[in-house]
C-alpha cells in the first residue's frame, strides 16, 4: 500500500481495513501512521469522534457566580457555558444567531447581558435574546417576529459530580450509559471533600506539533515512565533521600513515589472507548489527601472508593478529557486543532477545605510534573514531536508498532480487582509490574467505529 | 535611600549578566548569582490581566522557596537524561525599562521588560514578560533574594525551561 493512503473521503471510510491490523488470534495490532497525520482523516474524526458525541467542556466551579460564562470548543465549534440568574447551568453555540459573531471572545467572565458587537443583539445569562435592535424598523415578517432569536443550545448538555459534559447532537446515549463504569473511578476524584471539589486559580495551556492521539497514549502509557521520566524520578529520589535525612534517618523510609517495581498496577477498557489505568503507591501519606482520609470515611464515602483515592490512577475519557492522578489530581482537557497539532489545557483539580499544608503540596508536586513549565511533561511533548521528525515524515513506513505488550496478559472481562470493586470492564490486564501496551486497543477500536458511522 | 548612579550600574550589569549566563550556557554562575534561599516564582494567569498571586493557594508556572529546584533544573539539563534537552535553542536575553521602584540599605526592589529571542530547529521563537527582584547586599556584592518573572505569551509552543525566561 502507499505510504499515504490516497483515496477520496467518501471511499476512506470504506477502506478502514486499511488503516488497522486488528487480529489478536494472531498476536497482531497495528495502526496505520496515517492517523497522526492525514488532515482529510483529521476532518473526519472531528465530526465523527468530536462532534458526534459526548466531550468533556469543564468544571462547575470555573463557573460559581450567577452570570459567569466559560468558553471552549466541541471539536471546532465555539460553545459556550452559562450560568444563569437562578443557579442553573447551559450550553450553547458561542455564536451570534444572527450573523454568526463570536458573543464571548474571553475564556471566562461575568456577563447578565451580552450584546453581539455586530448588530447590538443582546442575550442574557440564560440565552434568551431580550434585545433585537431596531426591531421596529426591521419590516420583519410576522414569521420571523413569533421565531426564537435567543443563543442556539448544544445536543446535550450533563453534569455528572460537578464535571461538566457536553455533545453537539441530540441523540446521543444518557451520559450516565456513556461513562459506563468508569463512574467508579470519577467518583474517586469527585467525592474527595464534603465541600466539593474545585479547579484551583492558574489554568495553563501549551500546544504541542503533533496529534491529539499521542497525548491519549500517553497518558496511558506506563511503558515509557522509566525511560522518558528518568530525570524526574532521580530528582524527587533525591528530595526524599533529604527530607529523610533532616527528618532523622530512623523516621521515614525512603521510598521513590515513582517506582512502580514489584508493585500491582493494571489496565482496563470500558465501552464507549474509556481506559483506565491503575497502580499502587507505597508511600500514600505522602500525598496532599491523606490528612482528609479519616473524615472521607467518618462522613461515609464508601471504603473502597476511599482506598481507591490512593492508588495511582488515570481516566482517559474518550475522546477529550484525562482524569490523572500520579502524586496529585489533574484533568488534561485535549483540543484537536489539526492532524499535527494540539492544543492542550491543564486545570488542578483539589478538594475544597483543604488544609493549607496540603493544597501547598499537591501545589508543588502538580507544577513538577504537569505544567509545561515543569520538569516531566516537556520530555514526554519532545518525545511527540520527535514522532513527527522521525517516523511521521518518512513516507517509506506505514505501521506504527506499540501494542505489543501484554497481549498475553490481558483477558475478555473483568479480573479479580474489578469483580471485588463490580465493574465490568470490556478487558483487563493487571499483574505486578506490567507496563501494558494493548490497552490501546479499546481506543482504537472506538475510534474505528465512530468512523465506521461515517460508512451511512 | 538615595539611589546612586553607582547603584544604577551595579543593577543593570547584574540583570545583564544573568542573561549572558543562560545565553552562554554559564549554568553555574547562572546558580552562583542567587541566594541560597531565594523565592523563584513563575506565575500562571488567571484572567486576562491578572496572574495568579498566591503560591500557596493557587498553581503557578514555577515556584521555588529556594535554589534547590534551580539546582535540579541545571541537573537535569547538564544529565543528557531528559528528551526535552536533547536539544536546547540558542537564547537571546533583552533586558530593558529598568526601574529601582524601592531601596533601602542592603535591599533594592528591582522592575524590568524582558524578551528571549530563542532558536532551535531552525524555527524562532519568543517569551516576553516583566521580572520583579529582590536584591540584597552581601559580601559587597548584589544577589537575586526574589524574582517574579511574569511570563505574557503563557499559552506555551511545546514548553518553557529556565534559559526562555
Ligand atoms: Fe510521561
Amino acid at each position: 500500500m502507499d505510504a499515504k493512503v490516497r483515496i477520496t473521503l467518501e471511499s476512506l471510510v470504506n477502506r478502514l481495513d486499511d488503516y488497522f491490523i486488528d487480529d489478536p488470534d494472531a498476536g497482531r495490532f497495528n495502526v496505520h501512521r496515517d492517523l497522526f497525520r492525514d488532515e482529510e482523516l483529521f476532518a473526519l474524526e472531528m465530526e465523527h469522534v468530536f462532534e458526534a458525541s459526548w466531550v468533556f467542556l469543564g468544571h462547575e466551579s470555573q463557573l460559581p457566580e450567577p452570570h459567569d460564562y466559560l468558553t471552549t470548543h466541541i471539536g471546532r465549534q465555539p460553545v459556550v457555558i452559562m450560568r444563569d440568574e437562578g443557579g442553573e447551568l447551559a450550553a450553547f453555540l458561542n455564536v451570534c444567531p444572527h450573523r454568526g459573531t463570536r458573543l464571548y471572545p474571553q475564556r471566562s467572565g461575568n456577563s447578565p447581558v451580552q450584546m453581539c458587537p455586530y448588530h447590538a443583539w443582546c442575550f442574557d445569562s440564560a440565552g434568551n435574546n431580550v434585545k433585537l435592535k431596531d426591531q421596529e424598523l426591521g419590516c420583519y415578517t410576522e414569521e420571523f417576529l413569533q421565531g426564537d432569536h435567543g443563543l442556539i443550545s448544544i445536543g446535550q448538555f450533563e453534569n455528572y459530580q460537578g464535571f461538566l459534559f457536553g455533545a453537539l447532537r441530540s441523540e446521543v446515549p444518557t451520559l450516565f450509559e456513556y461513562l459506563g463504569d468508569t463512574r467508579f473511578f470519577i467518583d474517586t476524584f469527585a467525592q474527595q471533600s464534603a465541600d466539593g471539589m474545585e479547579i484551583l486559580p492558574g489554568e495553563v495551556s501549551y500546544t504541542y506539533e503533533g496529534n491529539w492521539k499521542m497525548q491519549v497514549e500517553n497518558t496511558m502509557d506506563i511503558y515509557h515512565l522509566t525511560s522518558v521520566h528518568a530525570t524526574f524520578a532521580k530528582i524527587v529520589g533525591e528530595r526524599q533521600a533529604r527530607e529523610n535525612e533532616a527528618a532523622g534517618s530512623d523516621k521515614v523510609k525512603a521510598v521513590n513515589l515513582n517506582s512502580l517495581s514489584g508493585l500491582a498496577s493494571g489496565t482496563y477498557t470500558f465501552d464507549h472507548g474509556h481506559t483506565v489505568f491503575w497502580g499502587t503507591d507505597p508511600a500514600k501519606e505522602n500525598r496532599a489527601l491523606w490528612s482528609m482520609r479519616d473524615d472521607l470515611l467518618a462522613r461515609g464515602v464508601e471504603p473502597l472508593t476511599v482506598d481507591w483515592m490512593f492508588r495511582p490512577r488515570v481516566i482517559n475519557f474518550f475522546p477529550n478529557m484525562q482524569f490523572v492522578d500520579s502524586a496529585s489530581l489533574q484533568l488534561r482537557i485535549i483540543r484537536p486543532l489539526s492532524a499535527q497539532k494540539t492544543e492542550m489545557t491543564m486545570l488542578c483539580l483539589a478538594p475544597k477545605g483543604e488544609p493549607r499544608e496540603g493544597r501547598r503540596r499537591r501545589l508543588r508536586q502538580y507544577e513538577d510534573f504537569y505544567n509545561a513549565s515543569g520538569i516531566a511533561t516537556p520530555d514526554d511533548v519532545a518525545c511527540y514531536e520527535d514522532i513527527g521528525h522521525g517516523g511521521l515524515a518518512a513516507s517509506s513506513q506505514d505501521w506504527i508498532q506499540g501494542f505489543a505488550r501484554g497481549m498475553e496478559n490481558v483477558i475478555a472481562g473483568p479480573d479479580e480487582l474489578a469483580k471485588e470493586i463490580g465493574i465490568n470492564p470490556l478487558h483487563s490486564s493487571s499483574g505486578v509490574q506490567v507496563q501494558d501496551e494493548t490497552v490501546f486497543r479499546g481506543f482504537y477500536r472506538e475510534w474505528r467505529s465512530r468512523m465506521e458511522v461515517a460508512k451511512s | 535611600m538615595t539611589v546612586t548612579t553607582e547603584i544604577r550600574e551595579q543593577v543593570a550589569d547584574l540583570l545583564f549578566e544573568e542573561g549572558a549566563c543562560l545565553d552562554q550556557q554559564r549554568w553555574h554562575d547562572w546558580l552562583a548569582l542567587f541566594s541560597p534561599d531565594v523565592e523563584y516564582w513563575v506565575p500562571a494567569w488567571k484572567g486576562p490581566f491578572e496572574t495568579t498571586n498566591d503560591p500557596d493557594g493557587e498553581v503557578s508556572l514555577i515556584y521555588y522557596s529556594d535554589r534547590l529546584g534551580l539546582e535540579e533544573r541545571i541537573w537535569r539539563l547538564e544529565s543528557s537524561s531528559s528528551p526535552a534537552h536533547r536539544t536546547i535553542p540558542r537564547t537571546c536575553h533583552s533586558v530593558n525599562n529598568i526601574r529601582i521602584s524601592h531601596a533601602i540599605p542592603g535591599q533594592l526592589r528591582v522592575e524590568a521588560n524582558w524578551r528571549v529571542d530563542f532558536y532551535e530547529q531552525k524555527q524562532a521563537g519568543l517569551c516576553f514578560g516583566y521580572y520583579d527582584y529582590l536584591l540584597e547586599k552581601f559580601d559587597q556584592k548584589w544577589i537575586i533574594a526574589k524574582k517574579k518573572t511574569t511570563l505574557l505569551n503563557d499559552c506555551i509552543p511545546s514548553y518553557v525551561d529556565i534559559y526562555q525566561l
